[in-house]
């Protein structure tokens, strides 16, 4: 009898203790180094890219974006831009754009950096750095993910592992 | 030739400094490297020529670039092993000389304004502002940041400099601190 009461006892703690817990959010299925953020407004800019053409962040509402800040002399920047560029080369066919920002360096040494580590992807060109201080990342790398709305709703801290499952299988969440 | 050769060894040097510092499993050895349950800490003293030719490689030109010289730069990573917030707040490292003298470090605002005063580009100073460690960091679980302190020099005979690093934890910095002593730290020339 005293054992059917321990039972009960913990069988009522379990639920109360279901009861009181926080409702899983989609935080608690987050990659390491994935940070939900609160939904601000991402701060709309207009670059030349190394092709020559104009990137606008607002051009893509209706679309998630990848916006990724890097400098190639950078250490992680550099060991992080591969894979990057084979995720983009998978997530660009379903619907999500990979924005790349580089940070204050001459257009001659982007293009020629990203020729060796990420031939299928162009660049942004923040030449003077004064876009990533408006965004003031925690530091380089780092990639914002913003909304459809143009809301940021994630931030990777540091250089992440991108072409792995459980960051692939994250991504590929968001655009669906 | 020589010249360009140690700069461009001095430079590469560096890339894969900043590489190791921010990245735990690069190959790359630190000069100081302490693992506690709740962080990882590691640091590196740069000469001020691998930092110059670092910095000369970026297109700084060599009268700017010198002016690193005015401060040892320490590369200092660190990872925040707990689950909560870690805080890497510079206002309590505490860095001594030989004497006991405390020393102070310039931040990226202070060097920033310098740099404005002496009339480098603000892609410079942008590049610059990225190589500094920020004045304070709320480090999230796992997460790692990796820059350069500059200490200012104080003169000819401050090694060896040591660090007495406070840390504190939560939210609200109420919880630790966790408290990091490291000795033997080299101010280069």
């Amino acid at each position: 009898m005293p054992r059917l009461i321990r039972l009960t006892a913990v069988l009522v703690g379990s639920a109360l203790a279901i009861m009181v817990l926080p409702t899983p959010t989609i935080a608690a299925d987050l990659p390491t180094g994935i940070r939900a953020m609160d939904g601000r407004v991402a701060p709309d800019f207009s670059l030349k890219d190394v092709d020559g053409n104009t990137q606008r962040l607002s051009a893509y509402r209706g679309q998630w974006v990848f916006l990724h800040f890097w400098a190639s002399w950078c250490g992680p920047c550099r060991l992080e831009m591969p894979k990057v560029d084979a995720i983009s080369a998978e997530l660009t066919k379903v619907g999500m754009v990979f924005l790349l920002v580089n940070t204050s360096e001459p257009e001659d040494v982007v293009f020629s950096f990203l020729g060796d580590a990420a031939p299928d992807l162009t660049s942004a060109l923040d030449a003077d750095g004064l876009v990533t201080e408006t965004w003031d990342p925690r530091g380089l790398p780092a990639t914002f993910l913003v909304d459809p709305d143009g809301k940021i709703r994630y931030q990777a801290l540091g250089g992440r592992p991108w072409d792995e499952p459980g960051y692939r299988t994250f991504l590929k969440r968001l655009i669906k | 030739m020589i010249m360009f050769r140690a700069a461009t060894q001095s430079l590469a040097g560096v890339v894969v400094l900043f590489a190791g510092v921010t990245l735990g499993n690069a190959a790359w050895k630190p000069d100081i490297s302490i693992d506690r349950p709740e962080l990882k800490f590691v640091m590196i003293s740069r000469s001020s020529e691998q930092m110059q030719a670092f910095y000369e490689g970026r297109g700084f030109p060599a009268d700017k670039a010198r002016e690193v010289s005015s401060a040892c730069f320490l590369t200092t990573g660190v990872d925040n092993l707990t689950r909560d917030t870690l805080w890497m707040d510079l206002s309590q490292w505490e860095f001594r000389d030989r004497h006991g003298r405390v020393l102070t470090h310039r931040g990226r605002d202070q060097w920033k304004q310098h740099w404005k005063q002496l009339g480098l580009k603000q892609a410079h100073i942008s590049t610059f502002n990225w190589t500094v460690m920020p004045q304070e960091r709320d480090l999230f679980p796992d997460e790692h940041i990796g820059s350069n302190i500059t200490l200012v020099r104080s003169g000819n005979d401050m090694n060896p400099v040591t660090l007495t690093a406070r840390f504190p934890l939560g939210k609200d910095k109420s919880g630790g601190p966790v408290i990091v002593k490291v000795e033997n730290i080299q101010c280069l020339d």
